[in-house]
């Protein structure tokens, strides 16, 4: 799935005074790529992923995934649950639900699967990511690193054709870290549209395409 | 392992806590509701029964021009159809003392009213016929001062094991006498007070005349039962009679202030409820941002995760109503032994839980669930998953 910005625009207001942060991005994200997203903080990364990830609403311009207009909650929460699989820097997993539920959340929506098969299906993905021991345990039972893995198995759960990631290993340490960078190489190989925001300079090794946003602007180098 | 939606997120949305708060408070107000306005409805049809079949609201004075037309009047009033008995003062009223049951706190006074008979629905026994037989009400209890407190439903007078036996009076509170029990009729058919047992008109007649043979009364006074007080009217203009009034009027107030009071009190308690839900919910929509915000990242919409709430209050909801249907049949079951057990008249209501009380409490329910879980919801809609995703 393609992700195509066109005049993408976004200024924050705060105390009265705006701030443009995006203004007019244009670019088209492709299949089959690993995108590296870099810039200064502040720059508006976080922005764009989220506008990209249709959870943030934007001032002007246009999105379109696969040449597709997407308008509205109930369209885009759709599609961030079939074809988008977000990871950022803070897990964002629940704290109530054990990691197989956790993972299980995305994979509800699905009406093509049992229930039974759906559990499978988890258990399965857990073992391939050395898991399999930790799917009953709570968020807390586990690891920074074994937290950011129960979130990456989340994000692939439905098999999205879009990966975006915010900062996706500022907290871990480095083994964990080049897993991460490992299965969304992967991943990209496979067909996806990879995008990743990261200061870490290790991941240009992975990646197909260096993108940098700075003074509202995107560019490649 | 639970393993539906459901169950997953009902584990994590719900909170048993704040749930079973709410219920009570809307059982507090659902029970307000279906036991005021099932008790209002009681009240009416009370009344409305007692308008159709009373005796005492059916009994009229007709005033005569002048002694001379008076007795023409008299014959002219029996032939009448709307008129069921026509009868002068002296075989209408009189008074005695049931010796057998003065007790500390009854004095044994009974009325004694002449009439004829079907006038009364009698269940036991029945009807007077002979001479010197008398019927008396269900609620019998032989008291001059019922009215000013001594009633209490625990008093009544069983007078069963009585009937066919002669019953010593103190005639007038003089004159021993004794008069047979040959009937016992419904008291709540048609409203009686507790102390008035039924002769015939004869029997009064030969007692007063025996009794109080001094008894001054005017002619021109002539008493009728109507068929219904309403045909009065029918009766006039009539030269010679000067005017027509009814012996009792039906104070259909007593007891209405039930469904004001009912009103009032469900009015505080839903703007509570209102308030409370509202409280409620916004904080633990607060407390639950971040799992809403996680929902919302994986495809969850707004739309399905605010119907998660409507669907654990529709539990809510149904829960409380079975619960408040059940206390409320139980306390309306009570209602006379609780609260109307000293009122000669309102004890005599047959209270029960009213079909359009349960429709309307149900009404009143969903729409304040509606209107606080829609507002406090709106917080779901205005949030920044922004905001939870980097703080
Ligand atoms: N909700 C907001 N209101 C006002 N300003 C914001 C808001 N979110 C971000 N900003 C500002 O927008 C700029 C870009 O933020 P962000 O996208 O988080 O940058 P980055 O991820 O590159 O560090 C920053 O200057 C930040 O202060
Ligand atoms: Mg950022």
């Amino acid at each position: 799935m393609t992700i195509k910005l066109q005049n993408i625009k976004k200024t924050y207001e705060k105390d009265g005074k705006k701030k443009c942060v995006l203004s007019e991005i244009n670019y088209m994200f492709s299949e089959n790529t690993f995108y590296v997203i870099m810039g200064k903080s502040g720059s508006g990364k976080s922005t764009l992923i989220n506008i990209m990830a249709g959870i943030l609403e934007f001032d002007s311009g246009e999105i379109l995934y696969d040449n597709q207009k997407y308008v509205g909650d109930s369209m885009l929460s759709k599609l961030r649950n079939e074809s988008i699989g977000l990871m950022y820097q803070s897990y964002l997993l629940n704290d109530n639900m054990t990691a197989i539920e956790n993972v299980l959340l995305p994979l509800y929506l699905n009406k093509n699967m049992t229930n039974v098969q759906k559990i499978n299906y988890v258990k399965k993905e857990f073992s391939k990511l050395k898991m399999e021991d930790k799917i009953m345990n709570f968020p807390k039972e586990l690891s920074g690193g074994e937290q950011q893995r129960v979130a990456l198995i989340r994000a692939l759960i439905n098999n999205p054709k879009i990966i975006l990631a915010d900062e996706p290993t500022g907290n871990l340490d480095k083994d964990n870290e080049r897993m991460v960078f490992e299965i969304l190489r992967q991943e990209a190989n496979n067909g996806k549209c990879v995008v990743v925001v990261s200061h870490n300079p290790k991941i240009i090794h992975y990646a197909d395409a260096v993108l940098y946003l700075n003074n509202g602007e995107l560019y490649e180098k | 392992m639970k393993s539906n939606l459901n169950s997953i997120i009902s584990k994590n949305i719900f909170k048993k806590k704040t749930d079973i708060i709410v219920m009570l408070f809307l059982i507090i107000l659902q029970i307000t509701l279906l036991v005021g306005i099932s008790y209002f409805g009681s009240i009416q049809k009370f009344w409305n029964n007692y308008s159709n079949n009373s005796y005492d609201f059916n009994l009229a004075l007709v005033t005569a021009k002048d002694e001379n037309v008076a007795e023409s009047l008299y014959h002219e009033l029996k032939n009448n159809s709307h008129i069921k008995d026509v009868f002068y003062y002296d075989e209408f009223i009189s008074f005695g003392v049931f010796t057998d049951y003065v007790k500390d706190n009854i004095n044994g006074e009974v009325e004694l009213f002449g009439t004829v008979q079907n006038t009364k629905k009698i269940i036991i026994g029945e009807d007077i016929s002979e001479p010197y037989t008398m019927i008396c009400p269900t609620n019998f209890l032989p008291d001059s001062l019922i009215y000013s407190g001594t009633y209490d439903v625990k008093n009544i007078v069983n007078l069963t094991d009585k009937l066919g036996e002669k019953i010593s009076i103190n005639y007038g509170g003089k004159h021993p006498i004794n008069l047979k029990l040959v009937g016992i009729f419904d008291g709540s058919y048609d409203f009686s007070n507790p102390n008035a047992c039924y002769v015939s008109h004869e029997t009064l007649k030969k007692l007063n005349d025996q009794y109080q043979p001094d008894l001054q009364f005017n002619k021109k006074n002539i008493y009728i039962l109507l068929d219904d007080i309403n045909n009065a009217n029918l009766l006039m203009p009539n030269d010679n009679i000067i005017n027509i009034r009814p012996i009792k009027t039906l104070k259909k107030e007593v007891g209405h202030n039930a469904i004001g009071i009912t009103g009032i009190v469900s009015l505080i308690l839903s703007v509570l409820l209102f308030i409370l839900i509202y409280a409620l919910l916004c904080r633990r929509i607060k407390n639950e941002y971040k799992n809403i915000g996680i929902l919302s990242l994986v495809g969850y919409s707004k739309k399905f995760i605010k119907k998660l709430y409507y669907r654990e209050f529709i539990f809510v909801l149904l829960i409380s109503l079975v619960l408040s249907n059940f206390i409320a049949y139980y306390i309306l079951e009570n209602f006379v032994s609780w609260f109307l057990f000293n009122s000669p008249l309102l004890s005599l209501i047959d209270v029960s839980l009213n079909p359009i009380a349960i429709i309307i409490t149900g009404i009143v329910s969903v729409i304040i669930l509606r209107m606080s879980i829609k507002k406090s919801l709106n917080l779901i809609d205005n949030m920044n998953i922004m905001e939870l995703i980097y703080d």
